[in-house]
């Protein structure tokens, strides 16, 4: 007698159980049909950029600047504002001709460390005349300043570190956008980014606020790795955080080795599971076909 | 309803050892199932909702490594038992209570076909095992050790690329991922449809609970 | 007071009148520039809200300051193109009361350049079936909207849209904002001619019909006289099997109509209203949907007869899900996924379950003509019903194929529909005009899908409705389930 009890209890448990569990499993499921969009915020200076909107403006970090404090009195180099005449009037984009200079007068450490940095490296080549035909490849892609990252009418302080980290990623994304996907495909972007956890580490953390390093000495790798993982040694570094082919530079040859194997490695276990999945489904259904045949032909 | 008609002296089929580590495989299979695709899926909306349901990223790596801790314990467990059943109890290693696979399933596997098709009037008469039993254990077994494997180079990298190359992590990752894509599929789709829901058997067998078995 | 206090005081007094002048000197300064109009800057550069006529009045006039004058142009390969947007023209036009950037949310920055061009779908949400073609999709709206006749293929993205320069390669000015009356067919013709560069068909097809919705995505209205008259043979079949039905007694009532309708609607409206409801709801599932009864008689037949009705099933309820998604949400996501044929999703899934229905109809002939078991009976019905599902399936898949080759869809894109870009393919070997054919096979598949539609109620495929009619009345008048066939 109690044992027909306790065989009915564990039928109601385990199909409660097995309820949740499927149901659980559906809704991730489904998740991948509606996948939600990320939750990375745009870099908040692009678009139009002629008109200030005065009410993202007020909540800026630049709130209380007025507009010739950055933009002077706009009839420099004996030029008027808006002439006509000029050659480059409407044609140059507007955050390359600013005078970032400007930006020294109350961020002079960020500047210091922005011209020791990887970017203005790049710039200071890109301007160098001597070096020009190397830059002529594809689409035109400039070495940033700083109104490049930062929209400098709109941009917020104070804000979480998550906050930061995503959009830091968004305004990296604009001109590496292969390295953005493939760390957001990395358990440090999903963690970061998707999951909204400050112990991620975020662009920053690894290649520095301003000095951009771009970490190919295995040496300095290592002392970005250490900040999380204490215990790291040099060949901790040679785990590819950036894992496609399109965010490893084409002189990197044994790296790109490495992301084809990965690759390769990829392709296999998706044959497996394909192929291992199609016949359990395909077994499955013959065998409930006959089976319901046969149980309905008894009846 | 056959399932209603277990009387309390059927023969025994599973041990209270083999109820016993089901149970907590059951749990922490689907703890590390829900946890695991939260971050294997961490773009989409469901994932973000349970994440943030169960307090975040660190939470849920804490509960995905207990589940595992737990699991592959379970995983141990039976191994001690399948060798102590071998050598111990002199189980025989083959024969029809064996799970080791035989000449006989590849019979049973071309006569199910030939079943399926119409070309037999009855199914096979499988031994203790059946031939997808078989498969669903080694493949099973196989696949605890390759999630606990990658799992560990996963959970301790720094200790790992002492003696690896970097780049192995992230192959650990890649099998991490697929294998565990198939083991939640075959697990709750193939394995819970077709244990429960035959039409021999539904609406439920409950002889893994109950360790009684109902046939014959 | 001493002299020194004096001093102090005179000290004190001297520099409270020079703040004051000081102050004086400021105020003046400001009205200074109210007066003298020299601008300040978020004078201009004040986001304006246009959402407010004011803020539309007042972005306008910043674009006017420079697209008013006839002065404004570029010069391309040394001829002058005008970017003067006419005035005149504008107040004609819908969009008069917008403001600029409303639709051109791009171009107020420098460099002064369009990355994405007009922005339609910001207010607009795309056309359904009924208006224009699914392939329109690839089109511009301006392609059609505007007056200007030359049109091109991007070749970033192979879409249709308004060339910048005429067929002799000069430039032309795209500054005419007045919109071309669409309704008149003419204006399709300047991409629907046998010559035309971009793809499209040599002749104006008209719409698809509701009736097509069983298995495409389909606009409310009839369309083609073909498909009323098809539809008029419809009803006509169903009025006539009612009539037929009608003819027996109905609870004993031998002789009125009207007695037989009012008895029959009685015990349909008591069945609803009663428990056995869920039972019939139960055995509808497992036996009109799921086919139970078919299974168990074969599962080779169940297979079969899966292939062909599950198939067409999920087509109709795929149509029926795009037109409620479509009705509600037209500018979501999902919406013009669903419509065009060219999503990977849509478009795998159509050959797919094209392909199914093939599969069973083949499966089902071979039966007939080949194997021919003993309790397979052939009859002339069946086979008529099996040559108008698989006419209308291969005609389908060789319009689809059809589709591909004349609007030139790149590979990456075509390659989802995995039955129809191997058949573009195919027909490419002939090198006839198929811009030219493409609108006969249309009119094929539509007249042979019109021919689907008028048979139903009268040969073998009048089992779709009574079937499941006979289920539904055995089940409610309780014949012993041995009984059944």
């Amino acid at each position: 007698m109690n044992r027909h009890i306790l065989q009915s209890g564990f039928r109601k448990i385990y199909r409660l159980y097995f309820g949740i569990a499927l149901a659980a499993t559906a809704l991730i499921l489904i998740g991948i049909c509606g996948k939600a969009g990320a939750a990375i915020l745009p870099p908040s200076g692009t678009g139009s950029d002629w008109f200030i909107d005065m009410n993202r403006f007020a909540l800026s970090a630049h709130a209380a600047l007025k507009c010739d404090d950055c933009h002077g009195s706009m009839t420099e180099d004996g030029l008027k504002h808006t002439d006509e005449k000029r050659p480059d009037f409407l044609k140059q984009s507007a955050t390359r001709a600013y005078d970032y200079a400007r930006c020294r007068r109350c961020h002079e450490l960020s500047f210091k460390r922005y011209l020791e940095g990887g970017h203005a490296k790049a710039l200071r080549e890109e301007k160098d005349p001597s070096k020009e035909k190397k830059q002529v490849t594809g689409e035109k892609i400039m070495a940033p300043t700083c109104g490049e990252c930062h929209a400098s009418h709109y941009e917020r302080s104070g804000l979480s570190r998550v906050a930061v980290g995503q959009r830091m990623l968004g305004a990296c994304a604009s001109c590496h956008p292969a390295n953005a996907a493939s760390y957001r495909n990395n358990i440090h972007g999903r963690v970061g980014i998707d999951l909204g956890n400050p112990k991620a580490a975020f662009c920053t953390d690894c290649h520095g606020a301003h000095t951009v390093d771009s970490l190919k000495n295995p040496q300095t790798a290592l002392l970005a790795c250490k900040r999380c993982h204490p215990k790291a040694e040099t060949e901790f570094t040679g785990i590819v955080i950036h894992a496609s082919l399109e965010s490893v530079p084409a002189a990197d040859a044994p790296k790109k080795a490495e992301v084809i194997w990965i690759h390769r490695i990829r392709w296999i276990a998706l044959a497996v599971l394909a192929l291992s999945l199609a016949f359990f489904v395909a077994h499955s259904f013959l065998w409930l076909l006959r089976e319901i045949h046969d149980k309905l032909r008894k009846h | 309803m056959q399932a209603t008609s277990i009387t309390p002296d059927a023969p025994i089929r599973f041990s209270v050892l083999h109820r016993l580590l089901h149970l907590v495989v059951m749990f922490g299979f689907t703890g590390l199932a829900v946890t695991g695709l939260s971050l294997g899926l961490s773009s989409t909306a469901p994932a973000r909702g349970f994440m943030w349901l169960i307090g975040g990223a660190s939470h849920a790596a804490w509960l995905h490594r207990c589940c595992a801790v737990v699991t592959y314990g379970c995983v141990v467990i039976h191994a001690f038992w399948f060798l102590y059943y071998k050598f111990g109890l002199a189980g025989a290693w083959t024969g029809p209570d064996s799970i080791v696979p035989s000449l006989k399933d590849l019979k049973d596997f071309k006569h199910h076909l030939a079943y399926f098709f119409g070309l037999e009037k009855t199914p096979p008469r499988f031994d203790k095992f059946s031939y997808m039993e078989k498969i669903e254990y080694w493949a099973l077994f196989i696949g605890m050790n390759t999630m606990g494997i990658t799992g560990l180079v996963l959970w301790y990298p720094e200790c790992f690329t002492r003696y690896l190359p970097g780049f192995f992590v992230n192959l650990a990752q890649v099998l991490h991922f697929y294998e565990a894509l198939l083991a939640i599929v075959v697990k709750f789709f193939i394995h819970i449809g077709m244990v429960h829901f035959r039409p021999e058997i539904y609406p439920a067998d409950t002889s893994i609970f109950t360790g009684r078995s109902h046939t014959e | 007071m001493s002299a020194k206090g004096w001093m102090g005081t005179a000290i004190a007094g001297a520099v409270i009148i020079l703040m004051g002048l000081a102050g004086l000197s400021l105020v003046s300064a400001e009205t200074d520039a109210l007066e003298t109009g020299k601008p300040v800057c978020l004078d201009c550069h004040r986001q304006p809200n246009i959402h407010t006529n004011e803020g539309v009045a007042t972005a306008n006039a910043f674009c006017n300051g420079c697209h008013a004058k006839p002065e404004c142009r570029r010069t391309v390969d040394g001829k002058a193109v005008s970017l003067q947007v006419p005035v005149s023209a504008a107040k004609e036009n819908p969009h008069h009361y917008s403001a600029c950037i409303q639709c051109h949310t791009d171009v107020a920055r420098s460099p002064h350049k369009s990355q994405t061009g007009a922005q339609c779908r910001v207010c607009h949400s795309v056309h359904g079936e009924g208006t224009a073609h699914a392939p329109h999709l690839r089109v511009d709206c301006q392609a059609c909207h505007f007056k200007s006749k030359f049109v091109e293929l991007d070749p970033k993205n192979s879409n249709v849209k308004l060339a910048h320069i005429d067929l002799e390669s000069k430039p032309i000015s795209l500054a005419d904002h007045t919109l071309t009356d669409v309704n008149d067919l003419k204006s399709c013709e300047k991409c629907h001619f046998s010559d035309n560069r971009i793809g499209a068909p040599a002749a104006v097809l008209p719409s698809k019909s509701a009736l097509c919705i069983l298995c495409h995505n389909s606009p409310l209205s009839m369309g083609h006289p073909i498909f009323g008259a098809a539809f008029f043979i419809f009803l006509v079949g169903v009025l006539a099997t009612l009539r037929f039905w009608y003819l027996g007694s109905v609870h004993g009532e031998e002789n009125s109509l009207h007695r037989k309708i009012s008895l029959s609607s009685e015990t349909i409206w008591n069945i609803i209203f009663s428990r056995q409801i869920f039972s019939l709801l139960k055995m509808a599932v497992l036996d009109i949907i799921f086919q139970r009864r078919i299974l168990k008689e074969s599962v080779g037949r169940w297979s079969m007869h899966s292939l062909i009705f599950t198939a067409i099933l999920i087509r109709f309820l795929l149509s029926l899900f795009t037109a409620v998604i479509f009705y509600f949400h037209p500018n979501g996501d999902w919406a013009p996924a669903l419509i065009d044929k060219n999503s990977p999703f849509t478009a795998f899934t159509n050959d797919l379950l094209g392909l199914f229905i093939l599969l069973g109809i083949l499966w089902a002939v071979v039966q007939r003509f080949i194997i021919k078991p003993v309790h397979v009976a052939t009859e002339k019905q069946d086979n008529i019903a099996l040559l108008i599902i698989g006419t209308l399936i291969l005609l389908g898949f060789f319009l689809e194929g059809a589709r591909i080759l004349v609007t030139g869809i790149p590979a990456e894109m075509a390659g989802y529909s995995f039955i129809g870009y191997p058949l573009s393919k195919i027909l490419s070997i002939f090198g006839l005009s198929w811009k030219s054919i493409y609108p006969y096979m249309w009119y094929a598949h539509g007249i042979v899908g019109a021919l689907f539609v008028a048979y139903l109620p009268f040969g073998k495929m009048r089992h779709i409705f009574n079937t499941p009619l006979t289920y539904i009345l055995e089940e409610v008048s309780g014949v012993r389930k041995e009984k059944r066939i």
